[in-house]
């Protein structure tokens, strides 16, 4: 019954979503667009971390390879925005396989640091290799190369944005929540809460992890090349460890429910943080405040001790 | 061609920053590798100590008696984040996560408030330049290396040896259990964050004769911690020294024959590799991807 | 340059009006309760004040900058609102923390325009912030003011609406040092410098430089960010160099700590830019090393350096003593020689809306604002251009000015060179007015 409201939910959300845009001033409907596809990182981030039991600390690097892939191609080889976003996608695809082939044979603790120092080679590359991708400093599109660009005649900025990234949403939920149904969704959640009966069964746990780590990388990198796609820019910031540790936030606060709650997370994280930095002059300083005392409002974060305990023990 | 002339620096200043690391790497041992608390004020805790060092230094009071009061200090602020935050909801991971990076976020803003944004220093009590064979080096620092690495042999031997590391392990592996024996783990996890706190403090003033003070330089030492503890194997305290000393003198032998930031690169890969080799060890369904 | 004479010739009759106007009647009456940025009272007047977004680096690694830009802003509204404000009307300063991030920094810029509804935005110091925030800006339609010393705005990397009129770039800073050091402390250099954007522009155009005046850059040692420990990169630095070239951001007292270990007192001659100590007191323990080393400077921390009328105010507005530190706390070292352009840069939007009659956020406005300062070429140096005259080119809307080399003597920054706008000035393609606006 449970998985059925929130199976609806998550297709009521994105229709809520379209229905209060017009409702919202203009820096809310720009804050929003920003937030939504942040969202789609934060899908992305749980299906590694909320459906098998992973925590990863590299997705920034995930997050970022589509960025550039989408960046990249946009900014050298041909302003096609479409072309670009599957570049991305595609680029950050096959690097989770990569990073997926190494870092899932290990679990728990040794997940998270392999996946630190796989995205922090990245990171310190990215920004060697400052000639061709701009490093900390990124690079800037121009406007035709960016979605924005390509639907300038019909669309206002802020519209293409808004929409753009809700349509982009809308596909991630659905597909989320179909996965999170199908067969091979509920062989994630056996793989999360018990590895060793599921491989007794005869299932190669190794390949699922690779999957799940892949289909999440994916989402991540779709995420960061619509981030490029749409803001026309490119930079190493979106590859530091900070951007591995927030979604982190998200999921957990978003609750257990993975059809809405990396959804409710992201949107909650965000919009308070953007509320205490018109409210207040340390916002820092509040959003930490905020989240211990969320801390320690939820007693919802049970499933995750799941997750790290079961985990852990593998090492 | 290897610069043959340059590799005893090399190596010294590798093994003198690799005890450094695994002293600044200790307490995460005992907090994440042994109770296994996700703690992320860690890197904090360090600030903390080399703030503390810091404001004793302002205010014309010896060096030394940083070294005193540092550890208390970062000790007690360990101490009050786990019985006022971490111990009401048991350390749950979840839980634990959120607020100790929000409890990060905080520290941070803390210190920014208390000292500035620009680094500050603090000068060595002592600071003779030792001439070794075709190099000098910073006495001072080369003290604190070992002073680092015997601090750590010590906890080692007190946490493998002595009844304490049983009772974290037994406490954190089956609280219930602990209980049943009359063991009162709330108690067992206060000692273990108020010496993790205290060791990590002491680093933060150790290294502030040589190592700038800044608001923000926690989140490195928090996330070279972590590095350093996983790599010497979860839960082990030799391990983690081991891992602290092996890493300093990677990255100083790299950094003699490559670009520096592809040295980095290729310290953190062979780190990766290393974790992954040393992982795979026969896993019950065999690789079959 | 047989232009500049003419030129400087040409005062701009808004900067003598602008002056006459700090007279008028109206500025007796704003004095009184114009404090800080934070006045509205321009509403009672029936004159809607002119709002000033402001991206200032609150937290993270910019932190002491931007504390240093925000007293400088403040300081200059401040000062604008007591004389008469920009024509007539008075400087409402919104401040915004972006956390020196290049995501909050271009989401900023969303607030500042779309919540705030400010006319213009006072841009940040951090390259890859300026960056991100820039095509915002341009797509918003407010004119975007760095003050970064970045090469985004002159190398054509943003668009129309971002300028750089307050503080010189990095690659005219360099091209301006680099005749001198080759010229006074020898010809064969090292170069020492934190591998990211920032840095690899100072590489690139000392090794321009270099070919113009026959020096030779013997080694590149870039550093990796977030290093801590820098003695087992010394080994790469030649023993048979004249100078060792440093300009490393980021944990700097520990790397002159290990430098003057490991290089000892048979040293070659060191020369930085002074990024790397900005806002650090030259007492901190371990600088002792630096003395007798040189730097350059923006605008000299110390008073001595560039005693002026003008100097002399500007340091007394924006509360900082002769030793360029904080009056009420001399621990609190200022970050002199990049701060001063966001007064600069406060005084040239003043400018450019009295002359062009900017009144109000519409596209004959904003056109008007924007070919007037792309038709401005010359600086004055005064009270508004407290660090000297500048070059405005209008097709790279960037400020080219004079450069200040100091040694370090008895732990004070002396200044030994003041260097001509002419040396710092380069050729770069790009031209900004042939973008369209709207």
């Amino acid at each position: 019954m449970r998985v059925k409201i929130s199976a609806l939910a998550a297709l009521v959300a994105p229709l809520a979503l379209a229905a209060v845009y017009p409702l919202l001033p203009e820096y809310q409907r720009a804050l929003m667009s920003r937030v939504l596809i942040l969202s789609i990182y934060s899908y992305g981030y749980a299906v590694c971390f909320q459906m098998i039991g992973l925590m990863s600390l590299g997705h920034a690097a995930l997050f970022a390879s589509g960025m550039y892939g989408a960046g990249l191609y946009a900014f050298y080889v041909s302003p096609d925005p479409l072309a670009a976003l599957l570049v991305g996608v595609a680029a950050s695809t096959l690097l989770s396989i990569l990073f997926g082939l190494v870092s899932t044979r290990v679990g728990g603790s040794y997940f998270m640091i392999g996946t630190l120092l796989a995205s922090q080679a990245l990171y310190l590359a990215a920004l060697h290799f400052n000639e061709v991708t701009g490093g900390e400093q990124g690079l800037v599109l121009k406007k035709e190369a960016t979605i924005v660009g390509a639907l300038g005649p019909l669309l206002s900025e802020l519209d293409a944005r808004y929409f753009t990234s809700l349509a982009a949403l809308t596909i991630v939920i659905v597909c989320v929540t179909i996965l999170s149904h199908s067969r091979l969704g509920r062989l994630f959640h056996a793989l999360r809460d018990d590895e060793g009966k599921l491989e007794a069964l005869g299932y190669n746990t190794s390949a699922l992890k690779l999957v799940a780590f892949t289909i999440s990388g994916a989402l991540s990198g779709a995420s960061g090349a619509l981030q490029a796609l749409l803001y026309g820019y490119i930079g190493a910031g979106y590859a530091g460890i900070l951007n591995s540790v927030e979604p982190v936030l998200w999921v957990l606060v978003g609750g257990p429910y993975i059809q809405v709650g990396p959804l409710l997370g992201c949107l909650a994280v965000n919009l308070l943080s953007d509320l205490a930095r018109g409210l207040l002059r340390g916002h820092v300083l509040t959003v930490g405040a905020g989240l211990v005392a969320f801390a320690f409002a939820t007693g919802r974060l049970r499933w995750a001790y799941r997750l790290l305990g079961v985990s852990r023990g593998r090492g | 061609m290897f610069p043959l002339e340059h590799l005893g620096l090399a190596l010294f200043d590798g093994l003198v920053n690799g005890s450094v690391m695994a002293f600044i790497a200790l307490g995460l041992t005992i907090v994440f590798g042994i109770m296994n608390v996700v703690n992320l004020t860690h890197g904090e805790l360090y600030m903390l100590g080399a703030l503390t060092c810091w404001l004793l230094v302002q205010s014309m009071l010896p060096y030394a008696s940083a070294l005193i009061v540092a550890p208390l200090v970062s000790g007690g602020v360990a101490v009050i984040i786990n019985m006022l935050i971490l111990q009401r909801f048991g350390h749950e991971p979840g839980q634990t996560i959120l607020a100790t990076f929000g409890l990060l976020l905080i520290l941070q803003q803390v210190a920014l408030a208390i000292m500035g944004p620009a680094p500050r220093s603090v000068q060595a009590p002592f600071n003779p330049v030792i001439e070794l064979a075709g190099f000098s080096y910073s006495g001072f620092k080369l003290v604190a290396g070992l002073v680092s690495i015997s601090i750590s042999l010590l906890v080692w031997l007190v946490v493998e040896g002595s009844r304490l590391g049983s009772l974290l392990r037994a406490s954190q592996e089956n609280r219930m259990m602990a209980e049943s024996l009359g063991i009162d783990t709330n108690r067992v996890f206060m000692v273990g964050f108020a010496l993790a706190g205290a060791l990590v403090g002491f680093a933060g003033a150790l290294t502030s004769p040589f190592r700038q003070i800044h608001f923000l330089m926690g989140f490195d030492a928090l996330a070279m911690s972590f590095v350093v503890v996983v790599l010497g194997g979860v839960g082990r305290v030799g391990g983690t020294i081991t891992a602290g000393l092996a890493l300093g003198l990677l990255e100083s032998l790299t950094a003699l024959l490559l670009t520096p930031t592809l040295a980095r690169v290729l310290t953190v890969a062979l780190a990766l590799l290393y974790i992954v080799a040393r992982r795979l060890g026969a896993p019950r369904g065999g690789w079959r991807y | 340059m047989n232009r500049r004479q003419a030129l400087s010739s040409l005062l701009k009759t808004g900067v003598v009006a602008a002056g006459a106007a700090g007279l008028g009647s109206a500025a007796g009456y704003f004095s009184a309760r114009a404090v800080g940025g934070q006045t509205t009272s321009g509403l009672e007047t029936g004159v809607r004040p002119i709002k000033i977004g402001f991206q200032v680096h609150r937290t993270g690694i910019g932190a002491p900058y931007g504390y240093w830009y925000e007293r400088v802003a403040n300081a200059a509204v401040n000062y604008i609102n007591k004389t008469g404000g920009i024509a007539g009307r008075l400087i409402e300063l919104i401040a915004e923390d972006d956390e020196t991030s290049p995501a909050k920094g271009a989401q900023v810029v969303e607030r500042l325009v779309l919540a705030h509804n400010v006319d213009f935005i006072l841009g940040a110091l951090f390259s890859d912030v300026v960056l991100a925030s820039g095509p915002r800006a341009g797509e918003l339609k407010r004119p975007y003011f760095a003050v970064s010393e970045g090469t985004h705005v002159p190398f054509g990397k943003l668009n129309r609406w971002c300028f750089q009129p307050g503080i010189t770039d990095v690659p005219g800073q360099v091209t301006a040092v680099a005749k001198w050091i080759f010229e006074n402390l020898g010809k064969r250099v090292a170069m020492i410098y934190p591998d990211y954007a920032f840095g690899h522009d100072h590489r690139d155009a000392l090794t321009k430089a270099a070919e113009r005046y026959g020096g030779r850059i013997i080694e590149k040692i870039p550093i990796p960010p977030g290093e801590t420990s820098f003695t087992k990169y010394f080994t790469r630095i030649p023993r048979d160099i004249d100078v060792l070239y440093h300009v490393m951001v980021g944990d700097v007292l520990t790397f002159i700590r290990e430098l003057g270990v490991y290089l000892g007192r048979e040293r070659p001659e060191l020369f930085g830019f002074i990024d790397s100590i900005e806002a650090v007191p030259l007492s901190s323990p371990g600088l002792e090393y630096l003395e007798g080393t040189y730097f350059w400077e923006g605008f000299p921390r110390y008073a001595d350096g560039y005693d002026t009328l003008y100097s002399r105010f500007y340091r007394e507005a924006v509360g900082v003593d002769e030793n360029g530190a904080d009056k009420s706390d001399p621990s609190r070292v200022s970050a002199f020689s990049h701060m001063f352009g966001v007064w600069e840069t406060l005084f040239v939007i003043k400018e450019a809306v009295e002359q062009s009659g900017y009144s109000g956020q519409t596209q004959r406005d904003y056109e008007a604002f924007i070919k007037t300062l792309e038709s401005m070429d010359w600086f004055n140096e005064g009270l508004w251009h407290p660090q000297g005259d500048k070059f405005f080119n209008g097709r790279l809307h960037q400020s080219f000015g004079h450069q200040f080399i100091s040694v370090v003597r008895n732990g004070r920054l002396v200044v030994v060179h003041r260097t001509e706008i002419e040396d710092s000035l380069y050729e770069h393609p790009n031209d900004y007015t042939r973008q369209s606006l709207f």
